[in-house]
């Protein structure tokens, strides 16, 4: 056999893994050793963009997949999905099949309508026990969203962008997640930055910032700020950086 | 296990062709077989390495020394793989794969990986076929099948005339 078909499956799904759904699935032609390689990756990436006018092909597709990882008790690490509607009912079906680790990444395009009001992040995202990374673009989240506990304790990575906040829900997300190490935030209006023993990494870009009064971050070793106010400044300066 | 102080631990490494190769222990707990063999106080004499051949095994320790020597800093330990990956061939790459999967190093495994991906990404089956020598065992019926069934993955994608 040719030397990449005669490479260990584990490491065949992991070259897949870094290709896109579509990409991946491509390959099943190469030859037949290579039909259902991709069906094993340990990621999906499911983007309704791929089937436009066919939404219903895109909800069974769906489903298929996830009924895949889970009958064959498959580990799936990421799971990327563009449509927001859909979380509900899938976020409780990840947490059924005991996906360990997993990546959520969530793009909502709505703000771009008129009125510009921007979709509402579900609350069931945060009730994702496994959720380890949450990437998510064009949301706003109210404290309804967050009135219910936030189950995702081993949240590490958390990048948002252009997501809005109501008073104090920021703080709650980040008060809630013990193991959070990278926060990214960008274009998310005005944010206040509490004390954290965990916090590794901080990237904020436009918006406004506050720092709380002293605040410790033991951990840090990564700040980044750019186009960013910081009210009050001397907040700012009593922090305790390593 | 290392010494708490002093001069720093080096540990000697054996290639399945019998080539010997120094390397500074904190270089080489990039591997967890190797770090647990460190650990395990198996690591005193020569280190074994049955599935690496002396030419992978040299590269993976240029890399082991050259990613260890970054900082914490993965934006830059990014760029030196790139770097690092950027001329090697896919013969080099298989066997460096095999190497770090053997070697448990998943910093390793994921940057060839990801190389390996980005080379196949976007090509058309046939180009793929070729570059790598893959034999097309599917009759004409059941490749036509496999692409019935996954139609929406070619749209937008240049066919070749031998797929």
């Amino acid at each position: 056999m040719d030397r990449i078909s005669d490479l260990p499956e584990h490491i065949l799904q992991r070259i897949l893994y870094f290709m896109s759904q579509k990409e991946a699935i491509r390959t099943s032609l190469l030859s037949k050793s290579w039909g259902s390689i991709w069906c094993t990756r340990p990621n999906l990436d499911l983007s309704d963009n791929n089937f436009k006018e066919k939404k219903q092909e895109f909800l069974s597709t769906v489903g298929e997949n996830l009924q895949r990882y889970s009958d064959q008790k498959m580990c799936l690490e990421e799971f990327g999905l563009k449509s927001v509607s859909l979380l509900k009912k899938w976020i409780p079906a990840l947490k059924n099949m005991g996906v360990k680790d997993f990546r959520l990444s969530i793009y909502s395009k709505s703000i771009q309508r008129r009125r510009r009001r921007r979709v509402k992040l579900p609350s069931v995202v945060f009730e994702a026990e496994s959720l380890h990374d949450l990437h998510a673009e064009g949301f706003s989240l109210g404290r309804k969203a967050i009135r219910r506990n936030i189950l995702s304790k081993h949240l590490k990575k958390l990048h948002l962008e252009k997501v809005k906040f109501e008073d104090g829900v920021f703080q709650k997300i980040i008060s809630s997640c013990p193991l959070i190490e990278t926060m990214i935030l960008k274009s998310c209006g005005s944010i206040g930055i509490y004390p954290s023993k965990s916090l590794v990494k901080i990237h904020i870009e436009y918006g406004d910032v506050s720092f709380h009064e002293g605040a410790e971050f033991r951990n840090l070793n990564y700040l980044f700020l750019n186009q960013v106010m910081l009210w009050p400044v001397d907040n700012f300066s009593s922090c305790k950086f390593p | 296990m290392a010494a708490e102080t002093g001069t720093p631990t080096t540990l000697t490494l054996k290639s399945n062709d019998d080539e010997l190769f120094s390397v500074a222990e904190s270089a080489a707990i990039l591997s967890v077989t190797i770090r647990n063999m460190v650990e395990d106080g198996c690591a005193g004499g020569v280190i074994p390495l049955d599935n690496v051949d002396g030419k992978t095994l040299a590269s993976v320790i240029t890399y082991m020394n050259g990613i260890s020597a970054i900082p914490a800093d993965e934006e830059k330990k990014k760029s030196y793989r790139d770097k690092f990956l950027s001329d090697k061939d896919f013969e080099t790459l298989a066997d460096m794969v095999l190497a770090a999967n053997y070697l448990n190093m998943s910093c390793l495994m994921d940057a060839v990986s990801a190389k390996i991906a980005q080379v196949m990404e976007k090509k058309s089956v046939g180009w793929v076929r070729r570059k790598f020598g893959i034999e097309n065992d599917y009759t004409p019926e059941e490749e036509a099948a496999v692409k019935e069934e996954h139609k929406w993955t070619f749209e937008g994608v240049e066919t070749d005339d031998d797929n």
